[in-house]
């Protein structure tokens, strides 16, 4: 490295190219003004390292780092989150390209581009990023390379592959320190308001048309793998939360104020073992297979037996569950519990009570009454749709006798209002039904697409029982899912939704790709760690063990990689024409012409040629040849095709 | 640090070694430098963020970064290793002159080696690029101190190629050496030496060009005897004949010159035979322990110059 900027233009062109792809994918999320400052001020320092561009000095420099620090305070209200740091670094750094003064402020730049490379995995640690990014690590270790190569041109190509192979090598280790490194459970201190992502998924409210909206969505909300076998599509209803109270338009959980003891389910038959990997949605609910018996780490089960964690889900999480799949919960219930279950709004929807009432009178058990309403929704015409019209003011007489047209919200709320008339305790229950089949990846995909709503009454000696009405008007619903329950036009344009076989396998294909990516690399955590790490019998509780088997995998490794080097000079050490003119004595040496250690080449092939003049011509080319290629100077790659021809038709032994 | 990796480093060194040197693995030493200091506060900055965000792919970024550390280890070690370093006499020059040891550094594996720093300490450095199976020769440059036979004393090859993140080196001493001769006085006094014939007879410096005739040139006549006129008309180079340049002869002698030191006295000797030379005069040298017969041409000179320049140091 020497003490001055030995840079040429090239050079630094292939420099701020690589920088320049580090930041582009935060291009997006900065403001402009700081992408148009950033870029001016990357050409600006180009021109003037190359000495066509006036250099501004240390005070102009301060002077624009206050105004920029300035503005971006202004742009960001902050200066101290993630987002405004990171907007800063990136200013810094263009400006950084103005005060290039020796190699070793590049060397510096470049470095930087490296922490730049995990500022864009705060936002994006998918596939394609974690690619992109090996690529760009790929141009800045050949420019890191560039830089300490004291050669006039650019090698590019040879930069490329150096870079490559340092890579390529160092994989090795990093998995080692990938998996063996220690991984501590949770955040150690988080920036300050970090922006909070828009959330989609499930709310704990629902009023006409919040589930339909979601049903648009093709984000994923979590995935399921069973252990053993999976249940059937019919008895896949993933709770979430429950709702109990109504205000004639929305339903709300209220209940809050009640402690009690959930009790255990009693269930029959085998549990389900299986684990879901949540995607963040920001609220605390653990979507389990209804109904959940245990409650691993940080989860608890609230009294509406729904599995809650304690903090909000702000990042995938897995979690391995069991649940019941045929079950009794609430067998007892408390007269508050009952009546919260039978709370009702006043003074609306008269056409509905009338007809309950009448109901009422022609039927006396709870069970009949249920199946009179079920029936109700099965014959008359209702309409399963996504694009429900909107209703009034009583909703609920709306829906039942004029519109009939409505999705899972509607069916549930109006059949819990029903219930509630009939003064059976009922409630709404929140979540997702079904899921899609990944064969490839062996897991369930629920999508925000797979979001329902169903409903639960109290009813004596039984507990709490499900009932779904949707499935009175739309079985297939229940029975194969959202798609095939909703007219095609509805979800048209959608294509992780498109019903081509080829490209769903595709799909299907990409997605397991990415579960397992985000299952064993992106959500490698301490947990994970400790069971792998066990599985090879490691004592994680022993940070000792632990270090020991760090430090022995790194050795081995390089153990075996200064081996493999000093393997590889040997077997390369002697070049081409050498081993080919050892070639051509060794058949001499066959035909009985062994060259004496004193003898050099045109002295051995006079004395071979005089006691064989039939290999005269072969031996006296091939030895200048030989002599040319070793000791001449610019010899052409024609002659040492030849010289290598002639010297592999050699064959003294057959002539002679 | 830097001290303790030095005297760490520099201990096998104990005697001038003969050419070829191989730089094997045991006298390579690697260590970081200065920008892989950086680079290590830069990779716990990293780690560190990676841990609070518990960004799986930060750590992996970070861990592959660490890890193409340790695997520069082993390319910028093999930069050096295998290096064959063949050092030669150096051209003799004058004491304050630049010295240019003659360096032909071999690579006989199959891989490049660039950016192989070369430097005599406190001088300034020589950066190479070696060809795979091939050589490259250089010239390493020192200034000149003191008179005398002068190696180059130890010799820091060293490499931070290819990521400049660590610095491998080796020390060597050659035992190669380069004549240096006293430097020649600036403004010696008048010069009050004589010619001597066979006998005693004081002549003055011009009775020996007295011209005498021609002869063809011979290899060691000096070019201010080539008759050039005459040479250009021909093929052949003429040197012109004096009379008694063979038997007139000067002796430079240790008692004719007054200094006040010993260095003074050898430089104006070493001035007296630059005069001589350039003079076309045939002289001897006779100083304490060493007697050289009067003669002339490039090989009596050095070889009357080295006879001061070792003077008083044992040859």
């Amino acid at each position: 490295m020497t003490g001055q900027l030995s840079v040429s233009n090239r050079k630094m062109l292939w420099i701020l190219l690589a920088q320049a792809s580090v930041i582009a994918p935060h291009v997006t999320r900065l403001p402009f003004w700081i992408i148009v400052v950033s870029i001016l001020s990357g050409v600006w320092g180009y021109y003037a390292v190359a000495g066509k561009l006036y250099r501004p000095g240390r005070i102009i420099l301060m002077l624009l780092v206050s105004l920029v620090i300035l503005a971006i305070i202004n742009s960001y209200g902050t200066l101290i989150n993630r987002d405004a740091c990171i907007g800063l670094l990136m200013i810094m750094l263009s400006f950084k390209v103005l005060e290039f003064k020796t190699d070793r402020d590049i060397m510096l730049f470049v470095f930087m581009g490296y922490f730049l490379v995990i500022t864009n995995f705060l936002f994006s640690q998918s596939i394609a990023m974690a690619s992109y990014m090996l690529l760009v690590s790929l141009l800045l270790t050949s420019t890191l390379v560039m830089l300490n190569r004291h050669d006039a041109q650019l090698n590019l190509k040879q930069n490329l592959k150096l870079a490559a192979t340092l890579l390529m090598q160092s994989v090795p280790i990093m998995l080692v320190l990938f998996v063996l490194f220690p991984r501590l459970p949770g955040p150690v201190w988080s920036m300050p308001s970090d922006k909070t992502q828009s959330r989609t998924g499930i709310s704990d409210r629902m009023s006409p048309g919040s589930i339909s909206q979601l049903i648009k969505s093709d984000a994923v909300a979590f995935r399921a793998s069973f252990i053993n076998n999976r249940p059937e599509n019919s008895s896949l209803y993933w709770r979430g939360p429950v709702l109990w109270n109504y205000d004639g338009r929305t339903w709300f959980p209220g209940f809050t104020n009640i402690s009690q003891n959930p009790g255990i389910a009693s269930y029959r038959g085998k549990l389900t073992n299986y684990s879901l990997t949540i995607e963040p949605h920001q609220l605390k609910w653990v979507f389990a297979l209804d109904v959940p018996v245990n409650t691993p780490g940080n989860t608890t089960l609230n009294k509406n037996f729904s599995l809650v964690t304690r903090s909000p889900i702000k990042k995938r999480t897995q979690f391995n569950l069991q649940s019941a799949i045929s079950y009794r919960i609430g067998e007892s219930i408390t007269n508050q519990v009952r009546n919260s279950a039978l709370q009702l709004p006043r003074n609306v929807n008269p056409q509905t009570r009338k007809w309950v009432s009448q109901l009422k009178r022609s039927y006396k058990r709870p069970e009949q009454q249920i199946s009179q309403v079920l029936n109700y929704f099965n014959k008359q015409d209702f309409i399963y749709t996504l694009n429900p019209p909107l209703l009034g003011r009583h909703a609920i007489d709306e829906f039942l006798f004029q519109t009939r047209k409505g999705f899972c919200e509607h069916y549930a709320g109006s059949f819990v209002y029903i219930m509630r008339l009939l003064n059976i305790p009922a409630r709404v229950v929140l979540g997702y039904q079904g899921g899609e089949y990944n064969k490839q990846g062996g897991y369930l995909i629920i999508r925000q697409s797979d979001a329902h709503a169903w409903t639960e009454v109290w009813l004596q000696n039984r507990g709490w029982v499900r009932i779904d009405p949707t499935s009175a008007v739309a079985p297939e619903r229940v029975e194969r899912g959202i798609d095939a329950a909703i007219p095609a036009f509805e979800t048209s344009g959608s294509f992780l939704r498109s019903r081509n076989p080829i490209l769903r396998s595709l799909l299907m294909s990409w997605d397991a790709m990415n579960y397992k990516w985000h299952k064993w690399v992106l959500g490698y955590d301490a947990d994970k760690q400790s069971g792998l790490l066990e599985k090879l019998g490691i004592d994680t509780h022993d940070w000792k063990s632990i270090a020991i088997s760090l430090f022995t995998g790194l050795g081995i490794i390089l153990l075996i990689g200064f081996i493999w080097i000093n393997l590889k000079k040997f077997r390369y050490e002697k070049d081409q024409t050498l081993r080919l003119y050892a070639l051509f004595c060794q058949r001499l040496t066959k035909a009985g012409f062994m060259r004496q250690k004193h003898e050099g080449p045109r002295d051995f092939a006079n004395r071979v040629t005089r006691q064989r003049p039939d290999l005269k011509e072969d031996i006296n080319l091939i030895t200048r040849f030989y002599i040319q290629l070793r000791y001449g100077c610019n010899t052409p790659e024609k002659l040492f095709i030849q010289f290598k021809t002639r010297v592999r038709k050699f064959h003294p032994k057959q002539t002679g | 640090m830097s001290s303790l990796a030095e005297k760490i480093s520099t201990r096998r060194l104990h005697s001038d070694e003969t050419s070829p040197i191989l730089l094997h693995r045991r006298r390579i030493y690697i260590l970081p430098g200065r920008y892989g200091l950086y680079f290590s506060v830069l990779l716990t900055i990293m780690l560190i963020g990676s841990i609070n965000y518990n960004n799986s792919l930060g750590f992996a970024l970070t861990f592959l970064m660490g890890s193409m550390v340790m695997v520069s280890m082993l390319h910028t070690h093999r930069n050096l290793s295998g290096l064959k370093i063949r050092c030669e006499t150096a051209r003799s020059v004058f004491c304050g002159d630049k010295i240019a040891y003659p360096v032909i550094l071999q690579n006989e594996q199959a891989i490049n080696k660039p950016s192989v720093r070369l430097q005599i300490a406190g001088e300034k450095q020589a950066i190479v690029n070696i060809p795979a199976s091939g050589s490259i020769d250089i010239y390493l440059t020192m200034e000149s101190t003191q008179r005398g036979r002068i190696t180059p004393g130890r010799i820091r090859i060293a490499s931070d190629y290819p990521l400049g993140l660590l610095c491998a080196w080796s020390w060597i001493q050659p035992d190669c050496e380069c004549i240096v001769y006293p430097a020649p006085e600036k403004n010696p006094p008048p010069a009050d030496f004589q010619l001597q014939g066979d006998g005693a007879s004081n002549q003055s410096s011009k009775g020996s060009d007295d011209f005498s005739g021609l002869r063809p040139y011979q290899p060691g006549d000096g070019l201010k005897k080539i008759a050039w006129k005459l040479s250009q008309r021909s093929d052949e180079l003429y040197s012109k004949q004096f009379t008694g340049g063979g038997q007139k002869s000067l002796w430079l002698e240790w008692d004719m010159v007054q200094a006040r030191s010993l260095e003074q006295k050898l430089s104006r000797l070493c001035r007296w035979i630059l005069d001589c030379e350039a003079n076309g005069l045939s002289y001897g040298l006779k100083i304490p322990g060493t007697s050289i017969p009067p003669g002339q041409g490039h090989r009596h000179q050095h070889l009357c110059l080295s006879a001061l320049a070792t003077f008083g140091q044992n040859t």
